[in-house]
Protein backbone atom coordinates (compact mmCIF):
# COMPACT_ATOMS: atom_id res chain seq x y z
CA UNK A 1 0.00 0.00 0.00
CA UNK A 2 1.35 3.21 -1.27
CA UNK A 3 1.57 6.67 1.47
CA UNK A 4 -1.60 7.87 -0.44
CA UNK A 5 -3.28 4.79 0.20
CA UNK A 6 -2.14 5.00 3.68
CA UNK A 7 -3.00 8.57 3.60
CA UNK A 8 -6.66 8.25 2.25
CA UNK A 9 -7.11 5.22 4.88
CA UNK A 10 -6.11 7.70 7.63
CA UNK A 11 -8.19 10.44 6.24
CA UNK A 12 -11.80 7.94 6.00
CA UNK A 13 -10.53 6.81 9.86
CA UNK A 14 -10.86 10.27 10.84
CA UNK A 15 -13.72 11.80 8.80
CA UNK A 16 -16.68 11.96 10.97
CA UNK A 17 -14.66 10.19 14.43
CA UNK A 18 -17.20 9.76 16.70
CA UNK A 19 -16.32 10.05 20.66
CA UNK A 20 -16.21 7.13 22.77
CA UNK A 21 -16.64 6.56 25.78
CA UNK A 22 -13.27 5.59 27.63
CA UNK A 23 -13.08 2.36 29.76
CA UNK A 24 -12.39 2.76 33.33
CA UNK A 25 -9.27 1.27 34.87
CA UNK A 26 -9.36 -2.37 35.66
CA UNK A 27 -9.75 -1.71 39.68
CA UNK A 28 -13.05 0.62 39.11
CA UNK A 29 -14.40 -1.93 36.54
CA UNK A 30 -13.38 -4.54 39.22
CA UNK A 31 -15.04 -3.08 41.70
CA UNK A 32 -18.93 -2.66 39.91
CA UNK A 33 -18.02 -6.35 38.80
CA UNK A 34 -17.71 -7.88 42.20
CA UNK A 35 -20.66 -5.37 44.00
CA UNK A 36 -23.35 -6.32 41.51
CA UNK A 37 -22.43 -9.80 41.09
CA UNK A 38 -21.39 -11.21 44.51
CA UNK A 39 -24.80 -9.69 46.25
CA UNK A 40 -26.85 -11.22 43.68
CA UNK A 41 -25.25 -14.81 43.01
CA UNK A 42 -25.28 -14.96 47.18
CA UNK A 43 -28.90 -14.20 46.94
CA UNK A 44 -29.74 -16.70 43.96
CA UNK A 45 -27.50 -19.56 45.69
CA UNK A 46 -29.60 -18.98 49.29
CA UNK A 47 -32.84 -19.07 47.45
CA UNK A 48 -32.16 -22.43 45.55
CA UNK A 49 -30.43 -24.28 48.84
CA UNK A 50 -32.99 -22.46 51.08
CA UNK A 51 -32.68 -25.63 53.05
CA UNK A 52 -29.10 -24.67 53.60
CA UNK A 53 -29.16 -21.33 55.48
CA UNK A 54 -27.94 -22.93 58.95
CA UNK A 55 -25.41 -24.73 57.03
CA UNK A 56 -23.91 -21.40 55.42
CA UNK A 57 -24.03 -19.73 58.96
CA UNK A 58 -22.27 -22.76 60.76
CA UNK A 59 -19.32 -22.56 58.28
CA UNK A 60 -18.86 -19.12 58.18
CA UNK A 61 -18.17 -20.12 62.10
CA UNK A 62 -15.66 -22.47 61.06
CA UNK A 63 -12.50 -20.66 60.70
CA UNK A 64 -11.06 -23.42 58.43
CA UNK A 65 -13.58 -22.68 56.24
CA UNK A 66 -13.13 -19.33 56.26
CA UNK A 67 -9.46 -19.50 54.91
CA UNK A 68 -10.97 -21.26 51.73
CA UNK A 69 -13.75 -18.48 51.09
CA UNK A 70 -11.10 -16.19 51.47
CA UNK A 71 -8.68 -17.78 49.08
CA UNK A 72 -11.31 -18.52 46.43
CA UNK A 73 -12.61 -14.51 47.20
CA UNK A 74 -8.59 -13.56 46.46
CA UNK A 75 -8.84 -16.13 43.27
CA UNK A 76 -11.85 -14.20 41.92
CA UNK A 77 -10.49 -10.67 42.85
CA UNK A 78 -7.33 -11.24 40.88
CA UNK A 79 -8.29 -13.31 38.38
CA UNK A 80 -11.02 -10.74 37.73
CA UNK A 81 -8.37 -8.01 37.70
CA UNK A 82 -5.84 -9.67 35.72
CA UNK A 83 -8.87 -10.18 32.83
CA UNK A 84 -9.44 -6.86 33.12
CA UNK A 85 -6.11 -5.69 32.81
CA UNK A 86 -5.34 -8.11 29.90
CA UNK A 87 -8.16 -6.68 27.82
CA UNK A 88 -6.32 -3.28 28.25
CA UNK A 89 -3.94 -2.47 26.18
CA UNK A 90 -0.69 -1.34 27.70
CA UNK A 91 -1.45 -2.31 30.95
CA UNK A 92 1.29 -4.36 33.11
CA UNK A 93 1.84 -7.40 30.42
CA UNK A 94 2.20 -9.61 34.09
CA UNK A 95 -1.40 -9.42 35.81
CA UNK A 96 -1.52 -12.51 35.09
CA UNK A 97 0.84 -14.02 37.82
CA UNK A 98 -1.76 -12.35 40.27
CA UNK A 99 -3.99 -15.26 41.18
CA UNK A 100 -1.35 -18.15 40.70
CA UNK A 101 -0.63 -17.77 44.48
CA UNK A 102 -4.77 -17.94 45.81
CA UNK A 103 -5.58 -20.22 42.91
CA UNK A 104 -2.73 -22.48 44.60
CA UNK A 105 -4.10 -22.16 47.69
CA UNK A 106 -7.84 -23.26 46.78
CA UNK A 107 -6.42 -26.05 45.16
CA UNK A 108 -4.87 -26.85 47.81
CA UNK A 109 -7.69 -27.02 50.39
CA UNK A 110 -10.07 -28.73 48.04
CA UNK A 111 -6.95 -31.15 47.62
CA UNK A 112 -7.02 -31.73 51.51
CA UNK A 113 -10.84 -31.84 51.34
CA UNK A 114 -10.57 -34.54 48.43
CA UNK A 115 -8.33 -36.68 50.66
CA UNK A 116 -10.36 -36.40 54.24
CA UNK A 117 -13.43 -37.08 52.39
CA UNK A 118 -11.64 -40.13 50.52
CA UNK A 119 -10.48 -41.70 54.02
CA UNK A 120 -13.86 -41.05 55.55
CA UNK A 121 -15.64 -42.83 52.23
CA UNK A 122 -13.24 -44.97 52.20
CA UNK A 123 -12.47 -45.13 48.36
CA UNK A 124 -16.22 -44.92 47.56
CA UNK A 125 -16.17 -41.54 45.72
CA UNK A 126 -18.25 -41.60 42.87
CA UNK A 127 -16.82 -39.50 39.69
CA UNK A 128 -20.79 -39.36 37.70
CA UNK A 129 -22.56 -36.60 36.85
CA UNK A 130 -24.13 -35.12 39.43
CA UNK A 131 -26.78 -33.61 38.17
CA UNK A 132 -28.55 -32.14 41.65
CA UNK A 133 -25.46 -29.80 41.77
CA UNK A 134 -26.61 -28.03 38.63
CA UNK A 135 -29.18 -26.14 39.54
CA UNK A 136 -26.82 -24.62 42.57
CA UNK A 137 -23.48 -24.37 40.31
CA UNK A 138 -26.12 -21.88 37.78
CA UNK A 139 -27.86 -20.10 40.19
CA UNK A 140 -24.56 -19.07 42.19
CA UNK A 141 -22.01 -18.70 38.66
CA UNK A 142 -24.73 -17.17 36.40
CA UNK A 143 -24.80 -13.54 36.88
CA UNK A 144 -21.07 -13.35 37.68
CA UNK A 145 -20.31 -15.13 34.43
CA UNK A 146 -22.61 -12.85 32.57
CA UNK A 147 -21.85 -9.69 33.58
CA UNK A 148 -17.99 -10.41 33.56
CA UNK A 149 -18.03 -11.58 29.73
CA UNK A 150 -19.87 -8.20 29.06
CA UNK A 151 -17.28 -6.01 30.54
CA UNK A 152 -14.84 -7.96 28.46
CA UNK A 153 -16.12 -7.72 25.45
CA UNK A 154 -16.18 -3.95 26.14
CA UNK A 155 -12.42 -4.35 25.88
CA UNK A 156 -9.54 -5.18 23.61
CA UNK A 157 -9.66 -8.50 23.35
CA UNK A 158 -6.07 -9.55 21.86
CA UNK A 159 -4.56 -12.60 23.41
CA UNK A 160 -7.99 -14.59 23.53
CA UNK A 161 -6.69 -17.29 24.90
CA UNK A 162 -5.15 -16.15 28.14
CA UNK A 163 -8.27 -13.60 28.77
CA UNK A 164 -10.56 -16.63 28.37
CA UNK A 165 -8.82 -18.34 30.93
CA UNK A 166 -8.76 -15.77 33.65
CA UNK A 167 -12.53 -14.74 32.94
CA UNK A 168 -13.34 -18.34 33.23
CA UNK A 169 -11.34 -18.76 36.64
CA UNK A 170 -12.51 -15.28 37.77
CA UNK A 171 -16.32 -16.26 37.04
CA UNK A 172 -16.05 -19.59 38.45
CA UNK A 173 -14.19 -18.53 41.54
CA UNK A 174 -16.56 -15.67 42.41
CA UNK A 175 -19.60 -18.41 41.71
CA UNK A 176 -17.80 -20.79 44.30
CA UNK A 177 -18.00 -18.57 46.99
CA UNK A 178 -21.69 -19.09 47.25
CA UNK A 179 -21.65 -22.40 46.26
CA UNK A 180 -18.83 -23.29 48.94
CA UNK A 181 -21.48 -21.42 51.50
CA UNK A 182 -25.21 -22.80 50.68
CA UNK A 183 -24.35 -26.15 48.48
CA UNK A 184 -24.74 -29.03 50.68
CA UNK A 185 -22.23 -31.77 49.21
CA UNK A 186 -18.73 -31.47 50.56
CA UNK A 187 -16.85 -32.92 47.30
CA UNK A 188 -15.67 -29.90 46.37
CA UNK A 189 -13.31 -30.72 43.14
CA UNK A 190 -16.25 -31.72 41.63
CA UNK A 191 -18.30 -29.34 42.41
CA UNK A 192 -15.80 -26.38 41.20
CA UNK A 193 -14.94 -29.05 37.91
CA UNK A 194 -18.91 -28.40 37.73
CA UNK A 195 -18.14 -24.67 38.34
CA UNK A 196 -15.60 -24.67 35.38
CA UNK A 197 -17.21 -26.64 32.93
CA UNK A 198 -20.45 -24.32 33.10
CA UNK A 199 -18.46 -21.18 33.01
CA UNK A 200 -16.06 -22.33 30.07
CA UNK A 201 -19.69 -23.25 28.37
CA UNK A 202 -21.37 -20.15 28.89
CA UNK A 203 -18.26 -18.22 27.35
CA UNK A 204 -17.60 -20.23 24.59
CA UNK A 205 -22.07 -19.62 23.62
CA UNK A 206 -22.14 -16.16 24.41
CA UNK A 207 -19.04 -15.81 22.20
CA UNK A 208 -20.83 -17.77 19.42
CA UNK A 209 -23.89 -15.92 19.85
CA UNK A 210 -22.14 -12.15 19.42
CA UNK A 211 -20.23 -13.68 16.24
CA UNK A 212 -23.92 -14.46 14.85
CA UNK A 213 -25.18 -11.20 15.70
CA UNK A 214 -22.15 -9.20 14.46
CA UNK A 215 -23.20 -11.20 10.99
CA UNK A 216 -26.04 -10.48 11.30
CA UNK A 217 -25.95 -6.42 11.49
CA UNK A 218 -23.85 -6.69 9.15
CA UNK B 1 10.78 9.11 18.62
CA UNK B 2 11.31 11.95 22.00
CA UNK B 3 9.42 11.84 25.05
CA UNK B 4 8.19 15.05 23.52
CA UNK B 5 6.73 13.27 20.77
CA UNK B 6 5.17 10.64 23.45
CA UNK B 7 3.37 13.34 25.35
CA UNK B 8 2.00 14.84 22.37
CA UNK B 9 0.45 11.35 21.08
CA UNK B 10 -1.00 10.66 24.26
CA UNK B 11 -2.38 14.35 24.19
CA UNK B 12 -3.75 14.02 20.69
CA UNK B 13 -5.33 10.65 21.44
CA UNK B 14 -7.30 12.10 23.92
CA UNK B 15 -8.55 14.54 21.83
CA UNK B 16 -9.03 12.02 19.41
CA UNK B 17 -11.45 10.16 22.12
CA UNK B 18 -13.56 12.88 22.50
CA UNK B 19 -14.40 13.17 18.62
CA UNK B 20 -11.59 15.15 17.48
CA UNK B 21 -11.11 13.95 13.98
CA UNK B 22 -8.00 16.36 13.18
CA UNK B 23 -6.03 15.38 16.30
CA UNK B 24 -6.62 11.63 15.47
CA UNK B 25 -5.49 12.20 11.98
CA UNK B 26 -2.51 13.91 13.10
CA UNK B 27 -1.83 11.37 15.87
CA UNK B 28 -2.06 8.59 13.19
CA UNK B 29 0.33 10.14 10.47
CA UNK B 30 2.76 10.46 13.59
CA UNK B 31 2.67 7.17 14.77
CA UNK B 32 2.93 5.82 11.07
CA UNK B 33 6.29 5.33 10.90
CA UNK B 34 6.06 4.01 14.61
CA UNK B 35 3.95 0.99 13.52
CA UNK B 36 5.86 0.80 10.32
CA UNK B 37 9.38 0.08 12.04
CA UNK B 38 7.69 -2.81 14.80
CA UNK B 39 5.72 -4.50 11.48
CA UNK B 40 8.79 -4.32 9.26
CA UNK B 41 11.19 -5.54 12.67
CA UNK B 42 9.48 -8.60 12.38
CA UNK B 43 7.98 -9.07 9.02
CA UNK B 44 10.20 -8.89 6.25
CA UNK B 45 8.11 -8.96 2.69
CA UNK B 46 7.74 -5.62 2.13
CA UNK B 47 4.21 -5.69 0.68
CA UNK B 48 2.82 -7.90 3.30
CA UNK B 49 3.98 -5.69 6.06
CA UNK B 50 1.89 -2.80 4.81
CA UNK B 51 -0.89 -5.00 4.63
CA UNK B 52 -0.08 -5.77 8.65
CA UNK B 53 0.23 -2.17 8.92
CA UNK B 54 -3.49 -1.43 8.11
CA UNK B 55 -4.50 -3.85 10.42
CA UNK B 56 -2.86 -2.25 13.17
CA UNK B 57 -4.02 1.02 12.13
CA UNK B 58 -7.77 -0.09 11.86
CA UNK B 59 -7.37 -2.01 15.53
CA UNK B 60 -6.35 1.42 17.21
CA UNK B 61 -9.68 3.15 15.48
CA UNK B 62 -11.66 0.10 16.50
CA UNK B 63 -9.82 0.11 20.30
CA UNK B 64 -9.57 3.31 20.77
CA UNK B 65 -12.10 3.51 23.75
CA UNK B 66 -9.57 1.72 25.34
CA UNK B 67 -6.46 3.63 25.76
CA UNK B 68 -6.24 5.72 29.22
CA UNK B 69 -4.71 8.92 28.92
CA UNK B 70 -3.17 9.36 32.67
CA UNK B 71 -0.69 6.00 31.17
CA UNK B 72 1.73 6.49 28.28
CA UNK B 73 0.30 6.13 24.66
CA UNK B 74 3.72 4.12 23.71
CA UNK B 75 3.11 0.59 25.21
CA UNK B 76 -0.99 0.51 24.44
CA UNK B 77 0.22 1.33 20.76
CA UNK B 78 2.97 -1.44 20.89
CA UNK B 79 0.42 -4.12 22.74
CA UNK B 80 -1.82 -3.43 19.91
CA UNK B 81 0.89 -3.46 17.06
CA UNK B 82 2.98 -6.54 18.38
CA UNK B 83 -0.43 -8.61 19.03
CA UNK B 84 -1.93 -7.83 15.74
CA UNK B 85 1.42 -8.93 13.88
CA UNK B 86 1.32 -12.24 15.86
CA UNK B 87 -2.07 -12.77 14.99
CA UNK B 88 -1.19 -12.18 11.09
CA UNK B 89 1.68 -14.63 11.11
CA UNK B 90 -0.07 -17.16 12.86
CA UNK B 91 -3.28 -16.60 10.12
CA UNK B 92 0.17 -17.26 7.29
CA UNK B 93 1.36 -20.14 9.26
CA UNK B 94 -1.93 -21.74 9.16
CA UNK B 95 -3.15 -21.08 5.77
CA UNK B 96 0.81 -22.43 4.54
CA UNK B 97 0.28 -25.60 6.37
CA UNK B 98 -2.35 -26.58 4.36
CA UNK B 99 -1.57 -25.17 0.63
CA UNK B 100 0.31 -27.39 -1.36
CA UNK B 101 2.48 -25.40 -4.08
CA UNK B 102 1.74 -26.80 -7.95
CA UNK B 103 3.16 -26.10 -11.11
CA UNK B 104 0.69 -26.75 -13.11
CA UNK B 105 -3.64 -26.92 -12.35
CA UNK B 106 -4.35 -30.54 -12.56
CA UNK B 107 -7.30 -30.63 -15.41
CA UNK B 108 -10.33 -31.68 -13.86
CA UNK B 109 -12.17 -32.03 -17.00
CA UNK B 110 -11.55 -32.07 -20.76
CA UNK B 111 -13.56 -29.66 -21.59
CA UNK B 112 -11.70 -26.14 -22.58
CA UNK B 113 -14.59 -24.25 -20.22
CA UNK B 114 -13.55 -25.83 -17.39
CA UNK B 115 -10.14 -24.80 -17.99
CA UNK B 116 -9.70 -21.67 -17.90
CA UNK B 117 -7.98 -20.18 -15.30
CA UNK B 118 -7.34 -16.86 -16.28
CA UNK B 119 -10.72 -15.81 -15.13
CA UNK B 120 -10.77 -17.75 -12.10
CA UNK B 121 -13.54 -19.25 -10.04
CA UNK B 122 -16.23 -17.01 -12.19
CA UNK B 123 -14.94 -18.17 -15.82
CA UNK B 124 -16.78 -21.00 -16.03
CA UNK B 125 -19.91 -18.85 -17.05
CA UNK B 126 -20.04 -16.90 -20.03
CA UNK B 127 -19.11 -13.28 -19.33
CA UNK B 128 -23.03 -12.61 -20.54
CA UNK B 129 -24.37 -15.26 -17.83
CA UNK B 130 -22.44 -13.65 -15.45
CA UNK B 131 -23.23 -10.37 -16.01
CA UNK B 132 -27.42 -11.25 -16.24
CA UNK B 133 -26.51 -13.22 -12.65
CA UNK B 134 -24.69 -10.45 -11.50
CA UNK B 135 -27.37 -7.89 -12.17
CA UNK B 136 -30.03 -10.37 -10.22
CA UNK B 137 -28.41 -10.05 -7.13
CA UNK B 138 -28.87 -7.48 -4.15
CA UNK B 139 -27.12 -4.47 -4.47
CA UNK B 140 -24.83 -5.31 -1.43
CA UNK B 141 -24.10 -8.62 -2.52
CA UNK B 142 -23.27 -6.98 -6.37
CA UNK B 143 -21.39 -4.43 -4.41
CA UNK B 144 -19.24 -7.07 -2.50
CA UNK B 145 -18.74 -9.32 -5.47
CA UNK B 146 -17.68 -6.54 -7.97
CA UNK B 147 -15.08 -4.92 -5.87
CA UNK B 148 -13.43 -8.36 -4.21
CA UNK B 149 -13.85 -10.71 -6.92
CA UNK B 150 -13.72 -8.73 -10.53
CA UNK B 151 -11.81 -5.91 -9.55
CA UNK B 152 -9.74 -7.98 -6.80
CA UNK B 153 -9.84 -5.14 -4.38
CA UNK B 154 -8.81 -6.57 -0.51
CA UNK B 155 -11.35 -6.34 1.97
CA UNK B 156 -9.70 -3.14 3.24
CA UNK B 157 -10.04 -1.07 0.19
CA UNK B 158 -13.38 -2.58 -0.95
CA UNK B 159 -15.05 -1.03 2.64
CA UNK B 160 -13.48 1.97 1.96
CA UNK B 161 -14.58 2.26 -1.34
CA UNK B 162 -18.04 0.94 -0.70
CA UNK B 163 -18.54 2.18 2.90
CA UNK B 164 -19.15 -1.37 4.00
CA UNK B 165 -17.67 -2.70 7.04
CA UNK B 166 -15.38 -5.53 6.62
CA UNK B 167 -17.50 -8.20 8.40
CA UNK B 168 -20.30 -6.57 6.23
CA UNK B 169 -18.87 -7.46 3.06
CA UNK B 170 -17.65 -10.81 4.39
CA UNK B 171 -21.18 -11.94 4.83
CA UNK B 172 -22.63 -10.08 1.27
CA UNK B 173 -19.44 -11.95 -0.61
CA UNK B 174 -20.26 -14.94 0.81
CA UNK B 175 -24.27 -14.97 0.22
CA UNK B 176 -23.43 -12.99 -2.88
CA UNK B 177 -21.22 -16.16 -4.63
CA UNK B 178 -23.68 -18.96 -3.57
CA UNK B 179 -26.78 -16.81 -4.97
CA UNK B 180 -24.38 -16.29 -8.13
CA UNK B 181 -23.74 -20.29 -8.52
CA UNK B 182 -27.72 -20.75 -7.78
CA UNK B 183 -27.93 -18.26 -10.27
CA UNK B 184 -25.52 -19.82 -13.01
CA UNK B 185 -27.16 -23.38 -12.55
CA UNK B 186 -30.38 -22.95 -13.08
Amino acid sequence: MSNTEMDKLISALAVDLAPVQRLRPPAVRLAVWVFFALPISLLLGALVESQNIQLAADRLQDPRMLVELIAILATALSAGYAALCCVQPGRSRFAWTLPIVPFLTWLALIGESCWTLWQNVGGQISFAPHWVCVPAVISTGAVPTVLIVMMIRRGAVLNAPLTVMLTTLAASALGAVGLRLFHQPDAVALVFMWQLIATFMFFVISGLAAAYMQNRAA
Amino acid sequence: MTAEDKEQWAGLMAQAQDGDGDAYARLLTAVLPKVRQIVRHRISDVQFAEDVVQEVLLSVHANRHTYDPSLPFAPWLYTIATRRVADQLRKIYRNRSREILVDEYPETFTGEGTNDYEEGALAYATSDTLKKALAQLPKGQRTAVELLKLRDMSLKEAAIESSMSVPALKVAMHRGLKALQKLIDT
